[in-house]
């Protein structure tokens, strides 16, 4: 893998909500994560474990009292350049928004304008970061309606007006009118009837396909990442624990959290008793020592508790857990 | 007109809870203009017997699960249709008894746990007062018991009850929901979505907390939700709702395995399972209000299958050979 192929590089990120009295939450802590270009990677993980967080600091969308407290952030820029997120003027980061990374976050209602027309949430995108007239503008959002398989009629529509789906694949062509290189989707399908996640997942993976979009995929739904990503990252307690190829993940997950995560999930057809995860997440304010995950799991040692495990390499799949040193 | 009368078994005489013909309109728009929206549309079944069961109604946002549920809790008044609770019709019912004998009988389990518990109040008070006051029990030890029975039912220790909410996690605080459901030793717990708020790994637990609830303590379940998989795992009967009406009901296995109504072909073949990828892709139409508005089937727009007679008449539910009930005219032998 050359390095320029990478359209996101995370490096050792750390960010921490830093309250008063001394409290630090640590919301993402030492987490590493690229993507390559056009790739979909699924970051699955238990609420609060971090995720969105992750991805707000990958977007530079922080603000007291969450601070970047270490790590680097790397995008590659439309000239092939890697640019440090963090080393942007607001001016210079504004650009790169829309153009280089999207964000879409949770809840498609709280994205679009309740008050204005979905035709004018597309031109005031052009307005700000397109340098084309009106005409010009509302023909190439036709263009792309028509690529994806949208109504025309939704352009004159009020956000109250269109379906839980179809709202979220608006804001999903909205998000990618301006053709970024990589779209950063936090639960784009959840409160989405199964039809409509298809739905979702079905133009996400066109956009792909047609424009060479990579996406990071939020979910915490383990069905939507077989069917949809390429690479899974499992995320828990505010770190990345196992990142590989998501049918080598599904099929043997090396990691202790990540096996007990899959094996919970009913299989249709299946008639086993399923067990959940015994324990609860712990406090990000103040996490276990060692492993974060040592005190529900089913294998730990007595280093488990003592030191903390580094990824371990195995084949093109990387685990934290101290099961895999030395194999 | 009138769709026959469609039954989940046999009309059982030791039935738990019997729903005949139940619907609930609303009206939309002004007083003029106004539209009617049946927001549950003659919808029939029967629960209970022998043993007691888990049945499930599985249906997309906005199919009218929610409502259905809302009247079998009598908290909204169906339009027209029947309710009856171990034979008694809930909406005739005294306000004595509809304080004191419902209560005991019907008992909810909602989405937010959170929601169900003051939050300024520890739980162990809540719980003792459901068994005093709703479950009538007067003795302070006896109602005590009670409610540590309730706790260990659901693998709670007591001290997790002496907190306040705010100090529990989501699948705890939902445990002290179910918890406070069984104190009166109801017939039947009408659970609305009660899991999908629950983290991963943390729902399976809950969901064999039902399965053993109907065994040890014989109570009937509805299960509402939207997750097809979690409906498969605990489910006994299964009823796939669609714009208000059941378009097919039967034993879960046959359901999945063999699933009739084209709208249920869609709603299997669109889960995200974890063991096999979808196959080709999926036609997603617009939903509009329009469709609860249909004079026939309202799935007619989106079925690949459709027939003349689908968009003029609605179809009944008809019980095939493998006692699956399905509302759609492929499976009729009706000449139209």
């Amino acid at each position: 893998m050359s390095a320029n192929t990478l359209v996101l590089d995370c490096r050792n990120v750390a960010a921490y909500y830093e309250l008063d009295y001394g409290i630090r939450v640590r919301a993402v802590d030492n987490v590493s994560l690229s993507v390559r270009k056009g790739e979909i990677v699924g970051l699955a993980g238990e609420s609060g474990c971090g995720k969105t967080t992750l991805m707000r600091t990958i977007y530079r969308d922080i603000a007291p009292p969450l601070r970047l407290v270490s790590g680097v952030v790397r995008l590659q820029s439309a000239n092939g350049e890697f640019i440090d997120v963090y080393g942007l003027s607001e001016a210079e980061l504004k650009k790169m928004r829309a153009k280089v990374i999207s964000y879409i976050p949770q809840g498609s209602m709280s994205v679009l304008n309740p008050t204005s027309r979905i035709r004018s949430q597309f031109l005031e995108i052009f307005q700000k970061y397109g340098r084309v007239d009106k005409n010009e503008a509302l023909r190439q959002v036709k263009e792309r309606l028509r690529e994806l398989g949208l109504r025309e009629s939704i352009l004159a529509s009020y956000p109250h007006q269109l379906s839980g789906g179809m709202r979220q694949r608006t804001v999903i062509a909205l998000a990618t009118i301006m053709n970024p290189s990589i779209v950063l989707a936090d639960e784009p399908t959840s409160a989405l009837d199964v039809v409509y996640q298809r739905g979702v997942v079905e133009m996400i993976q066109k956009i792909r396909e047609m424009y060479g979009t990579s996406f990071i995929l939020v979910s915490h739904d383990m069905g939507l990442h077989y069917q949809a990503s390429d690479r899974i990252a499992i995320m828990y307690a505010g770190k990345i624990i196992e990142v590989g190829n998501t049918d080598d993940v599904f099929k043997e997950p090396l990691h202790p959290y990540t096996e007990g995560l899959i094996n919970s999930l009913p299989r249709i057809g299946g008639s086993k008793k399923l067990e959940g995860l015994s324990g609860l997440p712990p406090s990000l304010a103040n996490p276990p020592p060692g492993c974060r995950f040592h005190p529900r799991c089913p294998y730990r040692m007595e280093k488990c508790s003592a030191e903390e495990p580094p990824f371990f390499t195995v084949g093109d799949r990387q685990v934290a857990c101290w099961l895999l040193e030395g194999k | 007109m009138l769709a026959p009368r469609g039954e989940v078994g046999h009309m059982e005489k030791n039935s738990v809870l019997e729903v005949e013909n139940l619907t609930k309109i609303y009206k939309t728009g002004g007083i003029f203009f106004g539209k009617k929206f049946r927001a549950v549309d003659n919808v029939s079944f029967t629960l209970g017997g022998d043993s007691a069961n888990i049945f499930t109604i599985v249906g997309e946002s906005g199919c009218g699960k929610t409502t259905l549920a809302r009247m079998i809790l009598s908290l909204i008044e169906p339009t027209y249709g029947r309710i009856e609770i171990l034979g008694k019709d809930i909406f005739k019912l005294s306000s004595k008894e509809r304080s004191r004998w419902l209560p005991r009988v019907v008992q909810p389990v909602f989405q937010n746990p959170f929601e169900a518990f003051n939050p300024l109040r520890r739980v162990y008070p809540y719980l003792l007062h459901t068994s005093s006051k709703v479950a009538g029990i007067e003795d302070k030890n006896e109602a005590e018991e009670r409610v540590n029975q309730a706790l260990e039912a659901v693998r709670l220790s007591p001290d997790i009850a002496a907190r306040s909410p705010y100090e529990l996690s989501g699948g705890q605080v939902q445990r002290l929901s179910i918890a406070r459901a069984i104190i009166p030793r109801p017939k039947l717990i009408i659970a609305d979505e009660p899991v999908s708020m629950i983290d991963a790994s943390l729902r399976m637990g809950i969901l064999n907390i039902f399965k053993q609830l109907k065994e040890e303590l014989d109570i009937n379940f509805i299960y509402i939700t939207h997750d097809l998989s979690t409906a498969y795992y605990i489910s006994d009967k299964i009823a796939v709702m669609y714009k208000g009406s059941f378009a097919e009901v039967g034993e879960a296995d046959s359901i999945f395995k063999e699933p009739l109504h084209p709208y249920t072909q869609l709603l299997i073949n669109s889960i995200p399972r974890v063991d096999r990828k979808w196959v080709g892709k999926v036609k997603v139409t617009v939903t509009e209000v329009e469709e609860y508005l249909l004079p026939g089937c309202k799935f007619a727009d989106r079925c690949p299958y459709v027939m003349d007679v689908c968009k003029r008449k609605a179809p009944p539910l008809i019980r095939t050979s493998s006692g699956v009930e399905v509302a759609c005219w492929l499976y009729s032998d009706e000449k139209h």
